[in-house]
């Protein structure tokens, strides 16, 4: 249950990321730039930097939470990710700075409608964040200890077909660190 | 093996794919009309920038002070963008509305560019003090403070100061400050103060496509 939970969170948040990079990706750099520059955080270098990298960072994030390549750290650096966006929005909004949030392009203003949207969208991804530790935790526990690459890593099949008799043979312990695996990482 | 390199050739065919995007799309509206304000700069600038500001918000002072008089000293004087200002008062607060109103004025006497800014950085004090005219007398000659203050007081200006708001409406601002910035059929509207350097950046870029 909580690995099919899980996934299904991580393939949303996946799927808001990608498309919330796209948006910011399919204009010149620096009107994302501005919109950042408008919360009034960051100096002028701080801006170029993360108006140029945060939308690759978004994409490259997007892509890593669809085919849940290390789902724990992933959806880690996610939760950072949108706990920041939330404290700069609360932050716009408490000062009412009447500003656009940003977050898909221009034209969506800082409001209680879109803080309620990342607040479910951090709050979504601290759930998959929790999720992905405690797959990872029982498939760690179950392996015991002496396992040579995290669990995250390794695809059940792998670990099952490396396994001596894993797939024939009578069940081991291993096998059902691998089922929670596979709901993790499939 | 094979199911992590599945994952991987797929990983790439998507960034790949996604990466793949069309030209710049920005917000194109055909609401954001030139309308009525002051005006800077030549009428054939490759860039307008429609700015709807208060005289009474704070983040407004901001751009008007540290961004668009730097703005005005560099491209606005080149002839490579032409700001056009509209005043958008609360209409509630007495105070903000006969501070537009003295703008107004200033601008039949050629004095906009010095009233504003004046009242901009003044702004604090004018706003808890009510009191206009020793910020206003600071820029003005006495003979121009006795003007100013007949045009305010006459009804001659309503119809500017209602013409802008209503041009405001028009093009649907929903906070102060916004700046439209148009080139070609392009708008892309920007809320809130920004950096000069920020939006210098993206002038650069969009006077280097036109």
């Amino acid at each position: 249950m909580i690995g099919h939970l899980t996934r299904l969170g991580r393939i949303a948040l996946a799927v808001v990321f990608a498309y919330a990079a796209w948006t910011k990706l399919r204009q010149p750099w620096e009107v994302f730039a501005l919109s950042m520059d408008s919360y009034g955080l960051l100096p002028e270098w701080g801006v170029v930097a993360a108006a140029r990298a945060l939308p690759w960072l978004e994409m490259a994030l997007g892509v890593l939470l669809l085919f849940g390549f290390w789902p724990v750290a992933v959806s880690s650096v996610v939760s950072l990710l949108l706990v920041g966006f939330m404290g700069a929005m609360l932050r716009a909004w408490w000062l009412d700075l009447g500003i656009d949030c940003g977050c898909f392009g221009i034209g969506q203003a800082v409001s209680p409608g879109t803080l309620a949207r990342d607040g479910a969208l951090t709050l979504l991804s601290l759930g998959v964040t929790a999720g992905a530790v405690v797959l990872s935790r029982g498939d760690s526990g179950a392996r015991g200890p002496g396992t040579a690459r995290d669990s995250d890593d390794v695809p059940p099949s792998e670990t099952a077909s490396r396994s001596p008799g894993g797939v024939t043979g009578a069940p081991r312990v291993g096998a059902t660190g691998g089922a929670s695996d596979e709901e993790c990482l499939s | 093996m094979p199911r992590e390199n599945a994952r991987y050739s797929w990983s790439v065919l998507v960034l790949a794919a996604l990466s793949v995007v069309g030209p710049p799309v920005l917000a194109a509206d055909g609401a954001h009309g030139p309308g009525p304000g002051f005006a800077q700069g030549s009428a054939t600038a490759p860039v307008t920038i429609q700015v709807y500001s208060s005289l009474t918000c704070p983040s407004c002072a901001k751009l008007h002070l540290e961004t668009l008089r730097p703005l005005a000293e560099s491209y606005v004087a080149e002839g490579r963008v032409r700001v056009v200002h509209c005043l958008l008062p609360d209409q509630r607060d007495p105070v903000g509305l006969h501070a537009t109103r003295c703008v107004h004025a200033a601008r039949r006497l050629h004095r906009f560019d010095e009233v504003t800014a004046a009242l901009f950085s003044a702004q604090k004090a004018w706003m808890l003090s009510g009191h206009l005219e020793p910020i206003l007398a600071e820029v003005l000659s006495p003979e121009e403070m006795k003007r100013l203050v007949d045009l305010v007081e006459s009804d001659e200006l309503e119809g500017e100061v209602q013409g802008q708001i209503e041009a405001g409406r028009q093009a649907r601002v929903r906070a102060t400050p916004t700046m439209l910035i148009r080139h070609g059929a392009t708008t892309t509207p920007i809320v809130g103060a920004v950096s000069y350097g920020i939006l210098a950046r993206y002038l650069d870029r969009i006077l280097e496509d036109s």
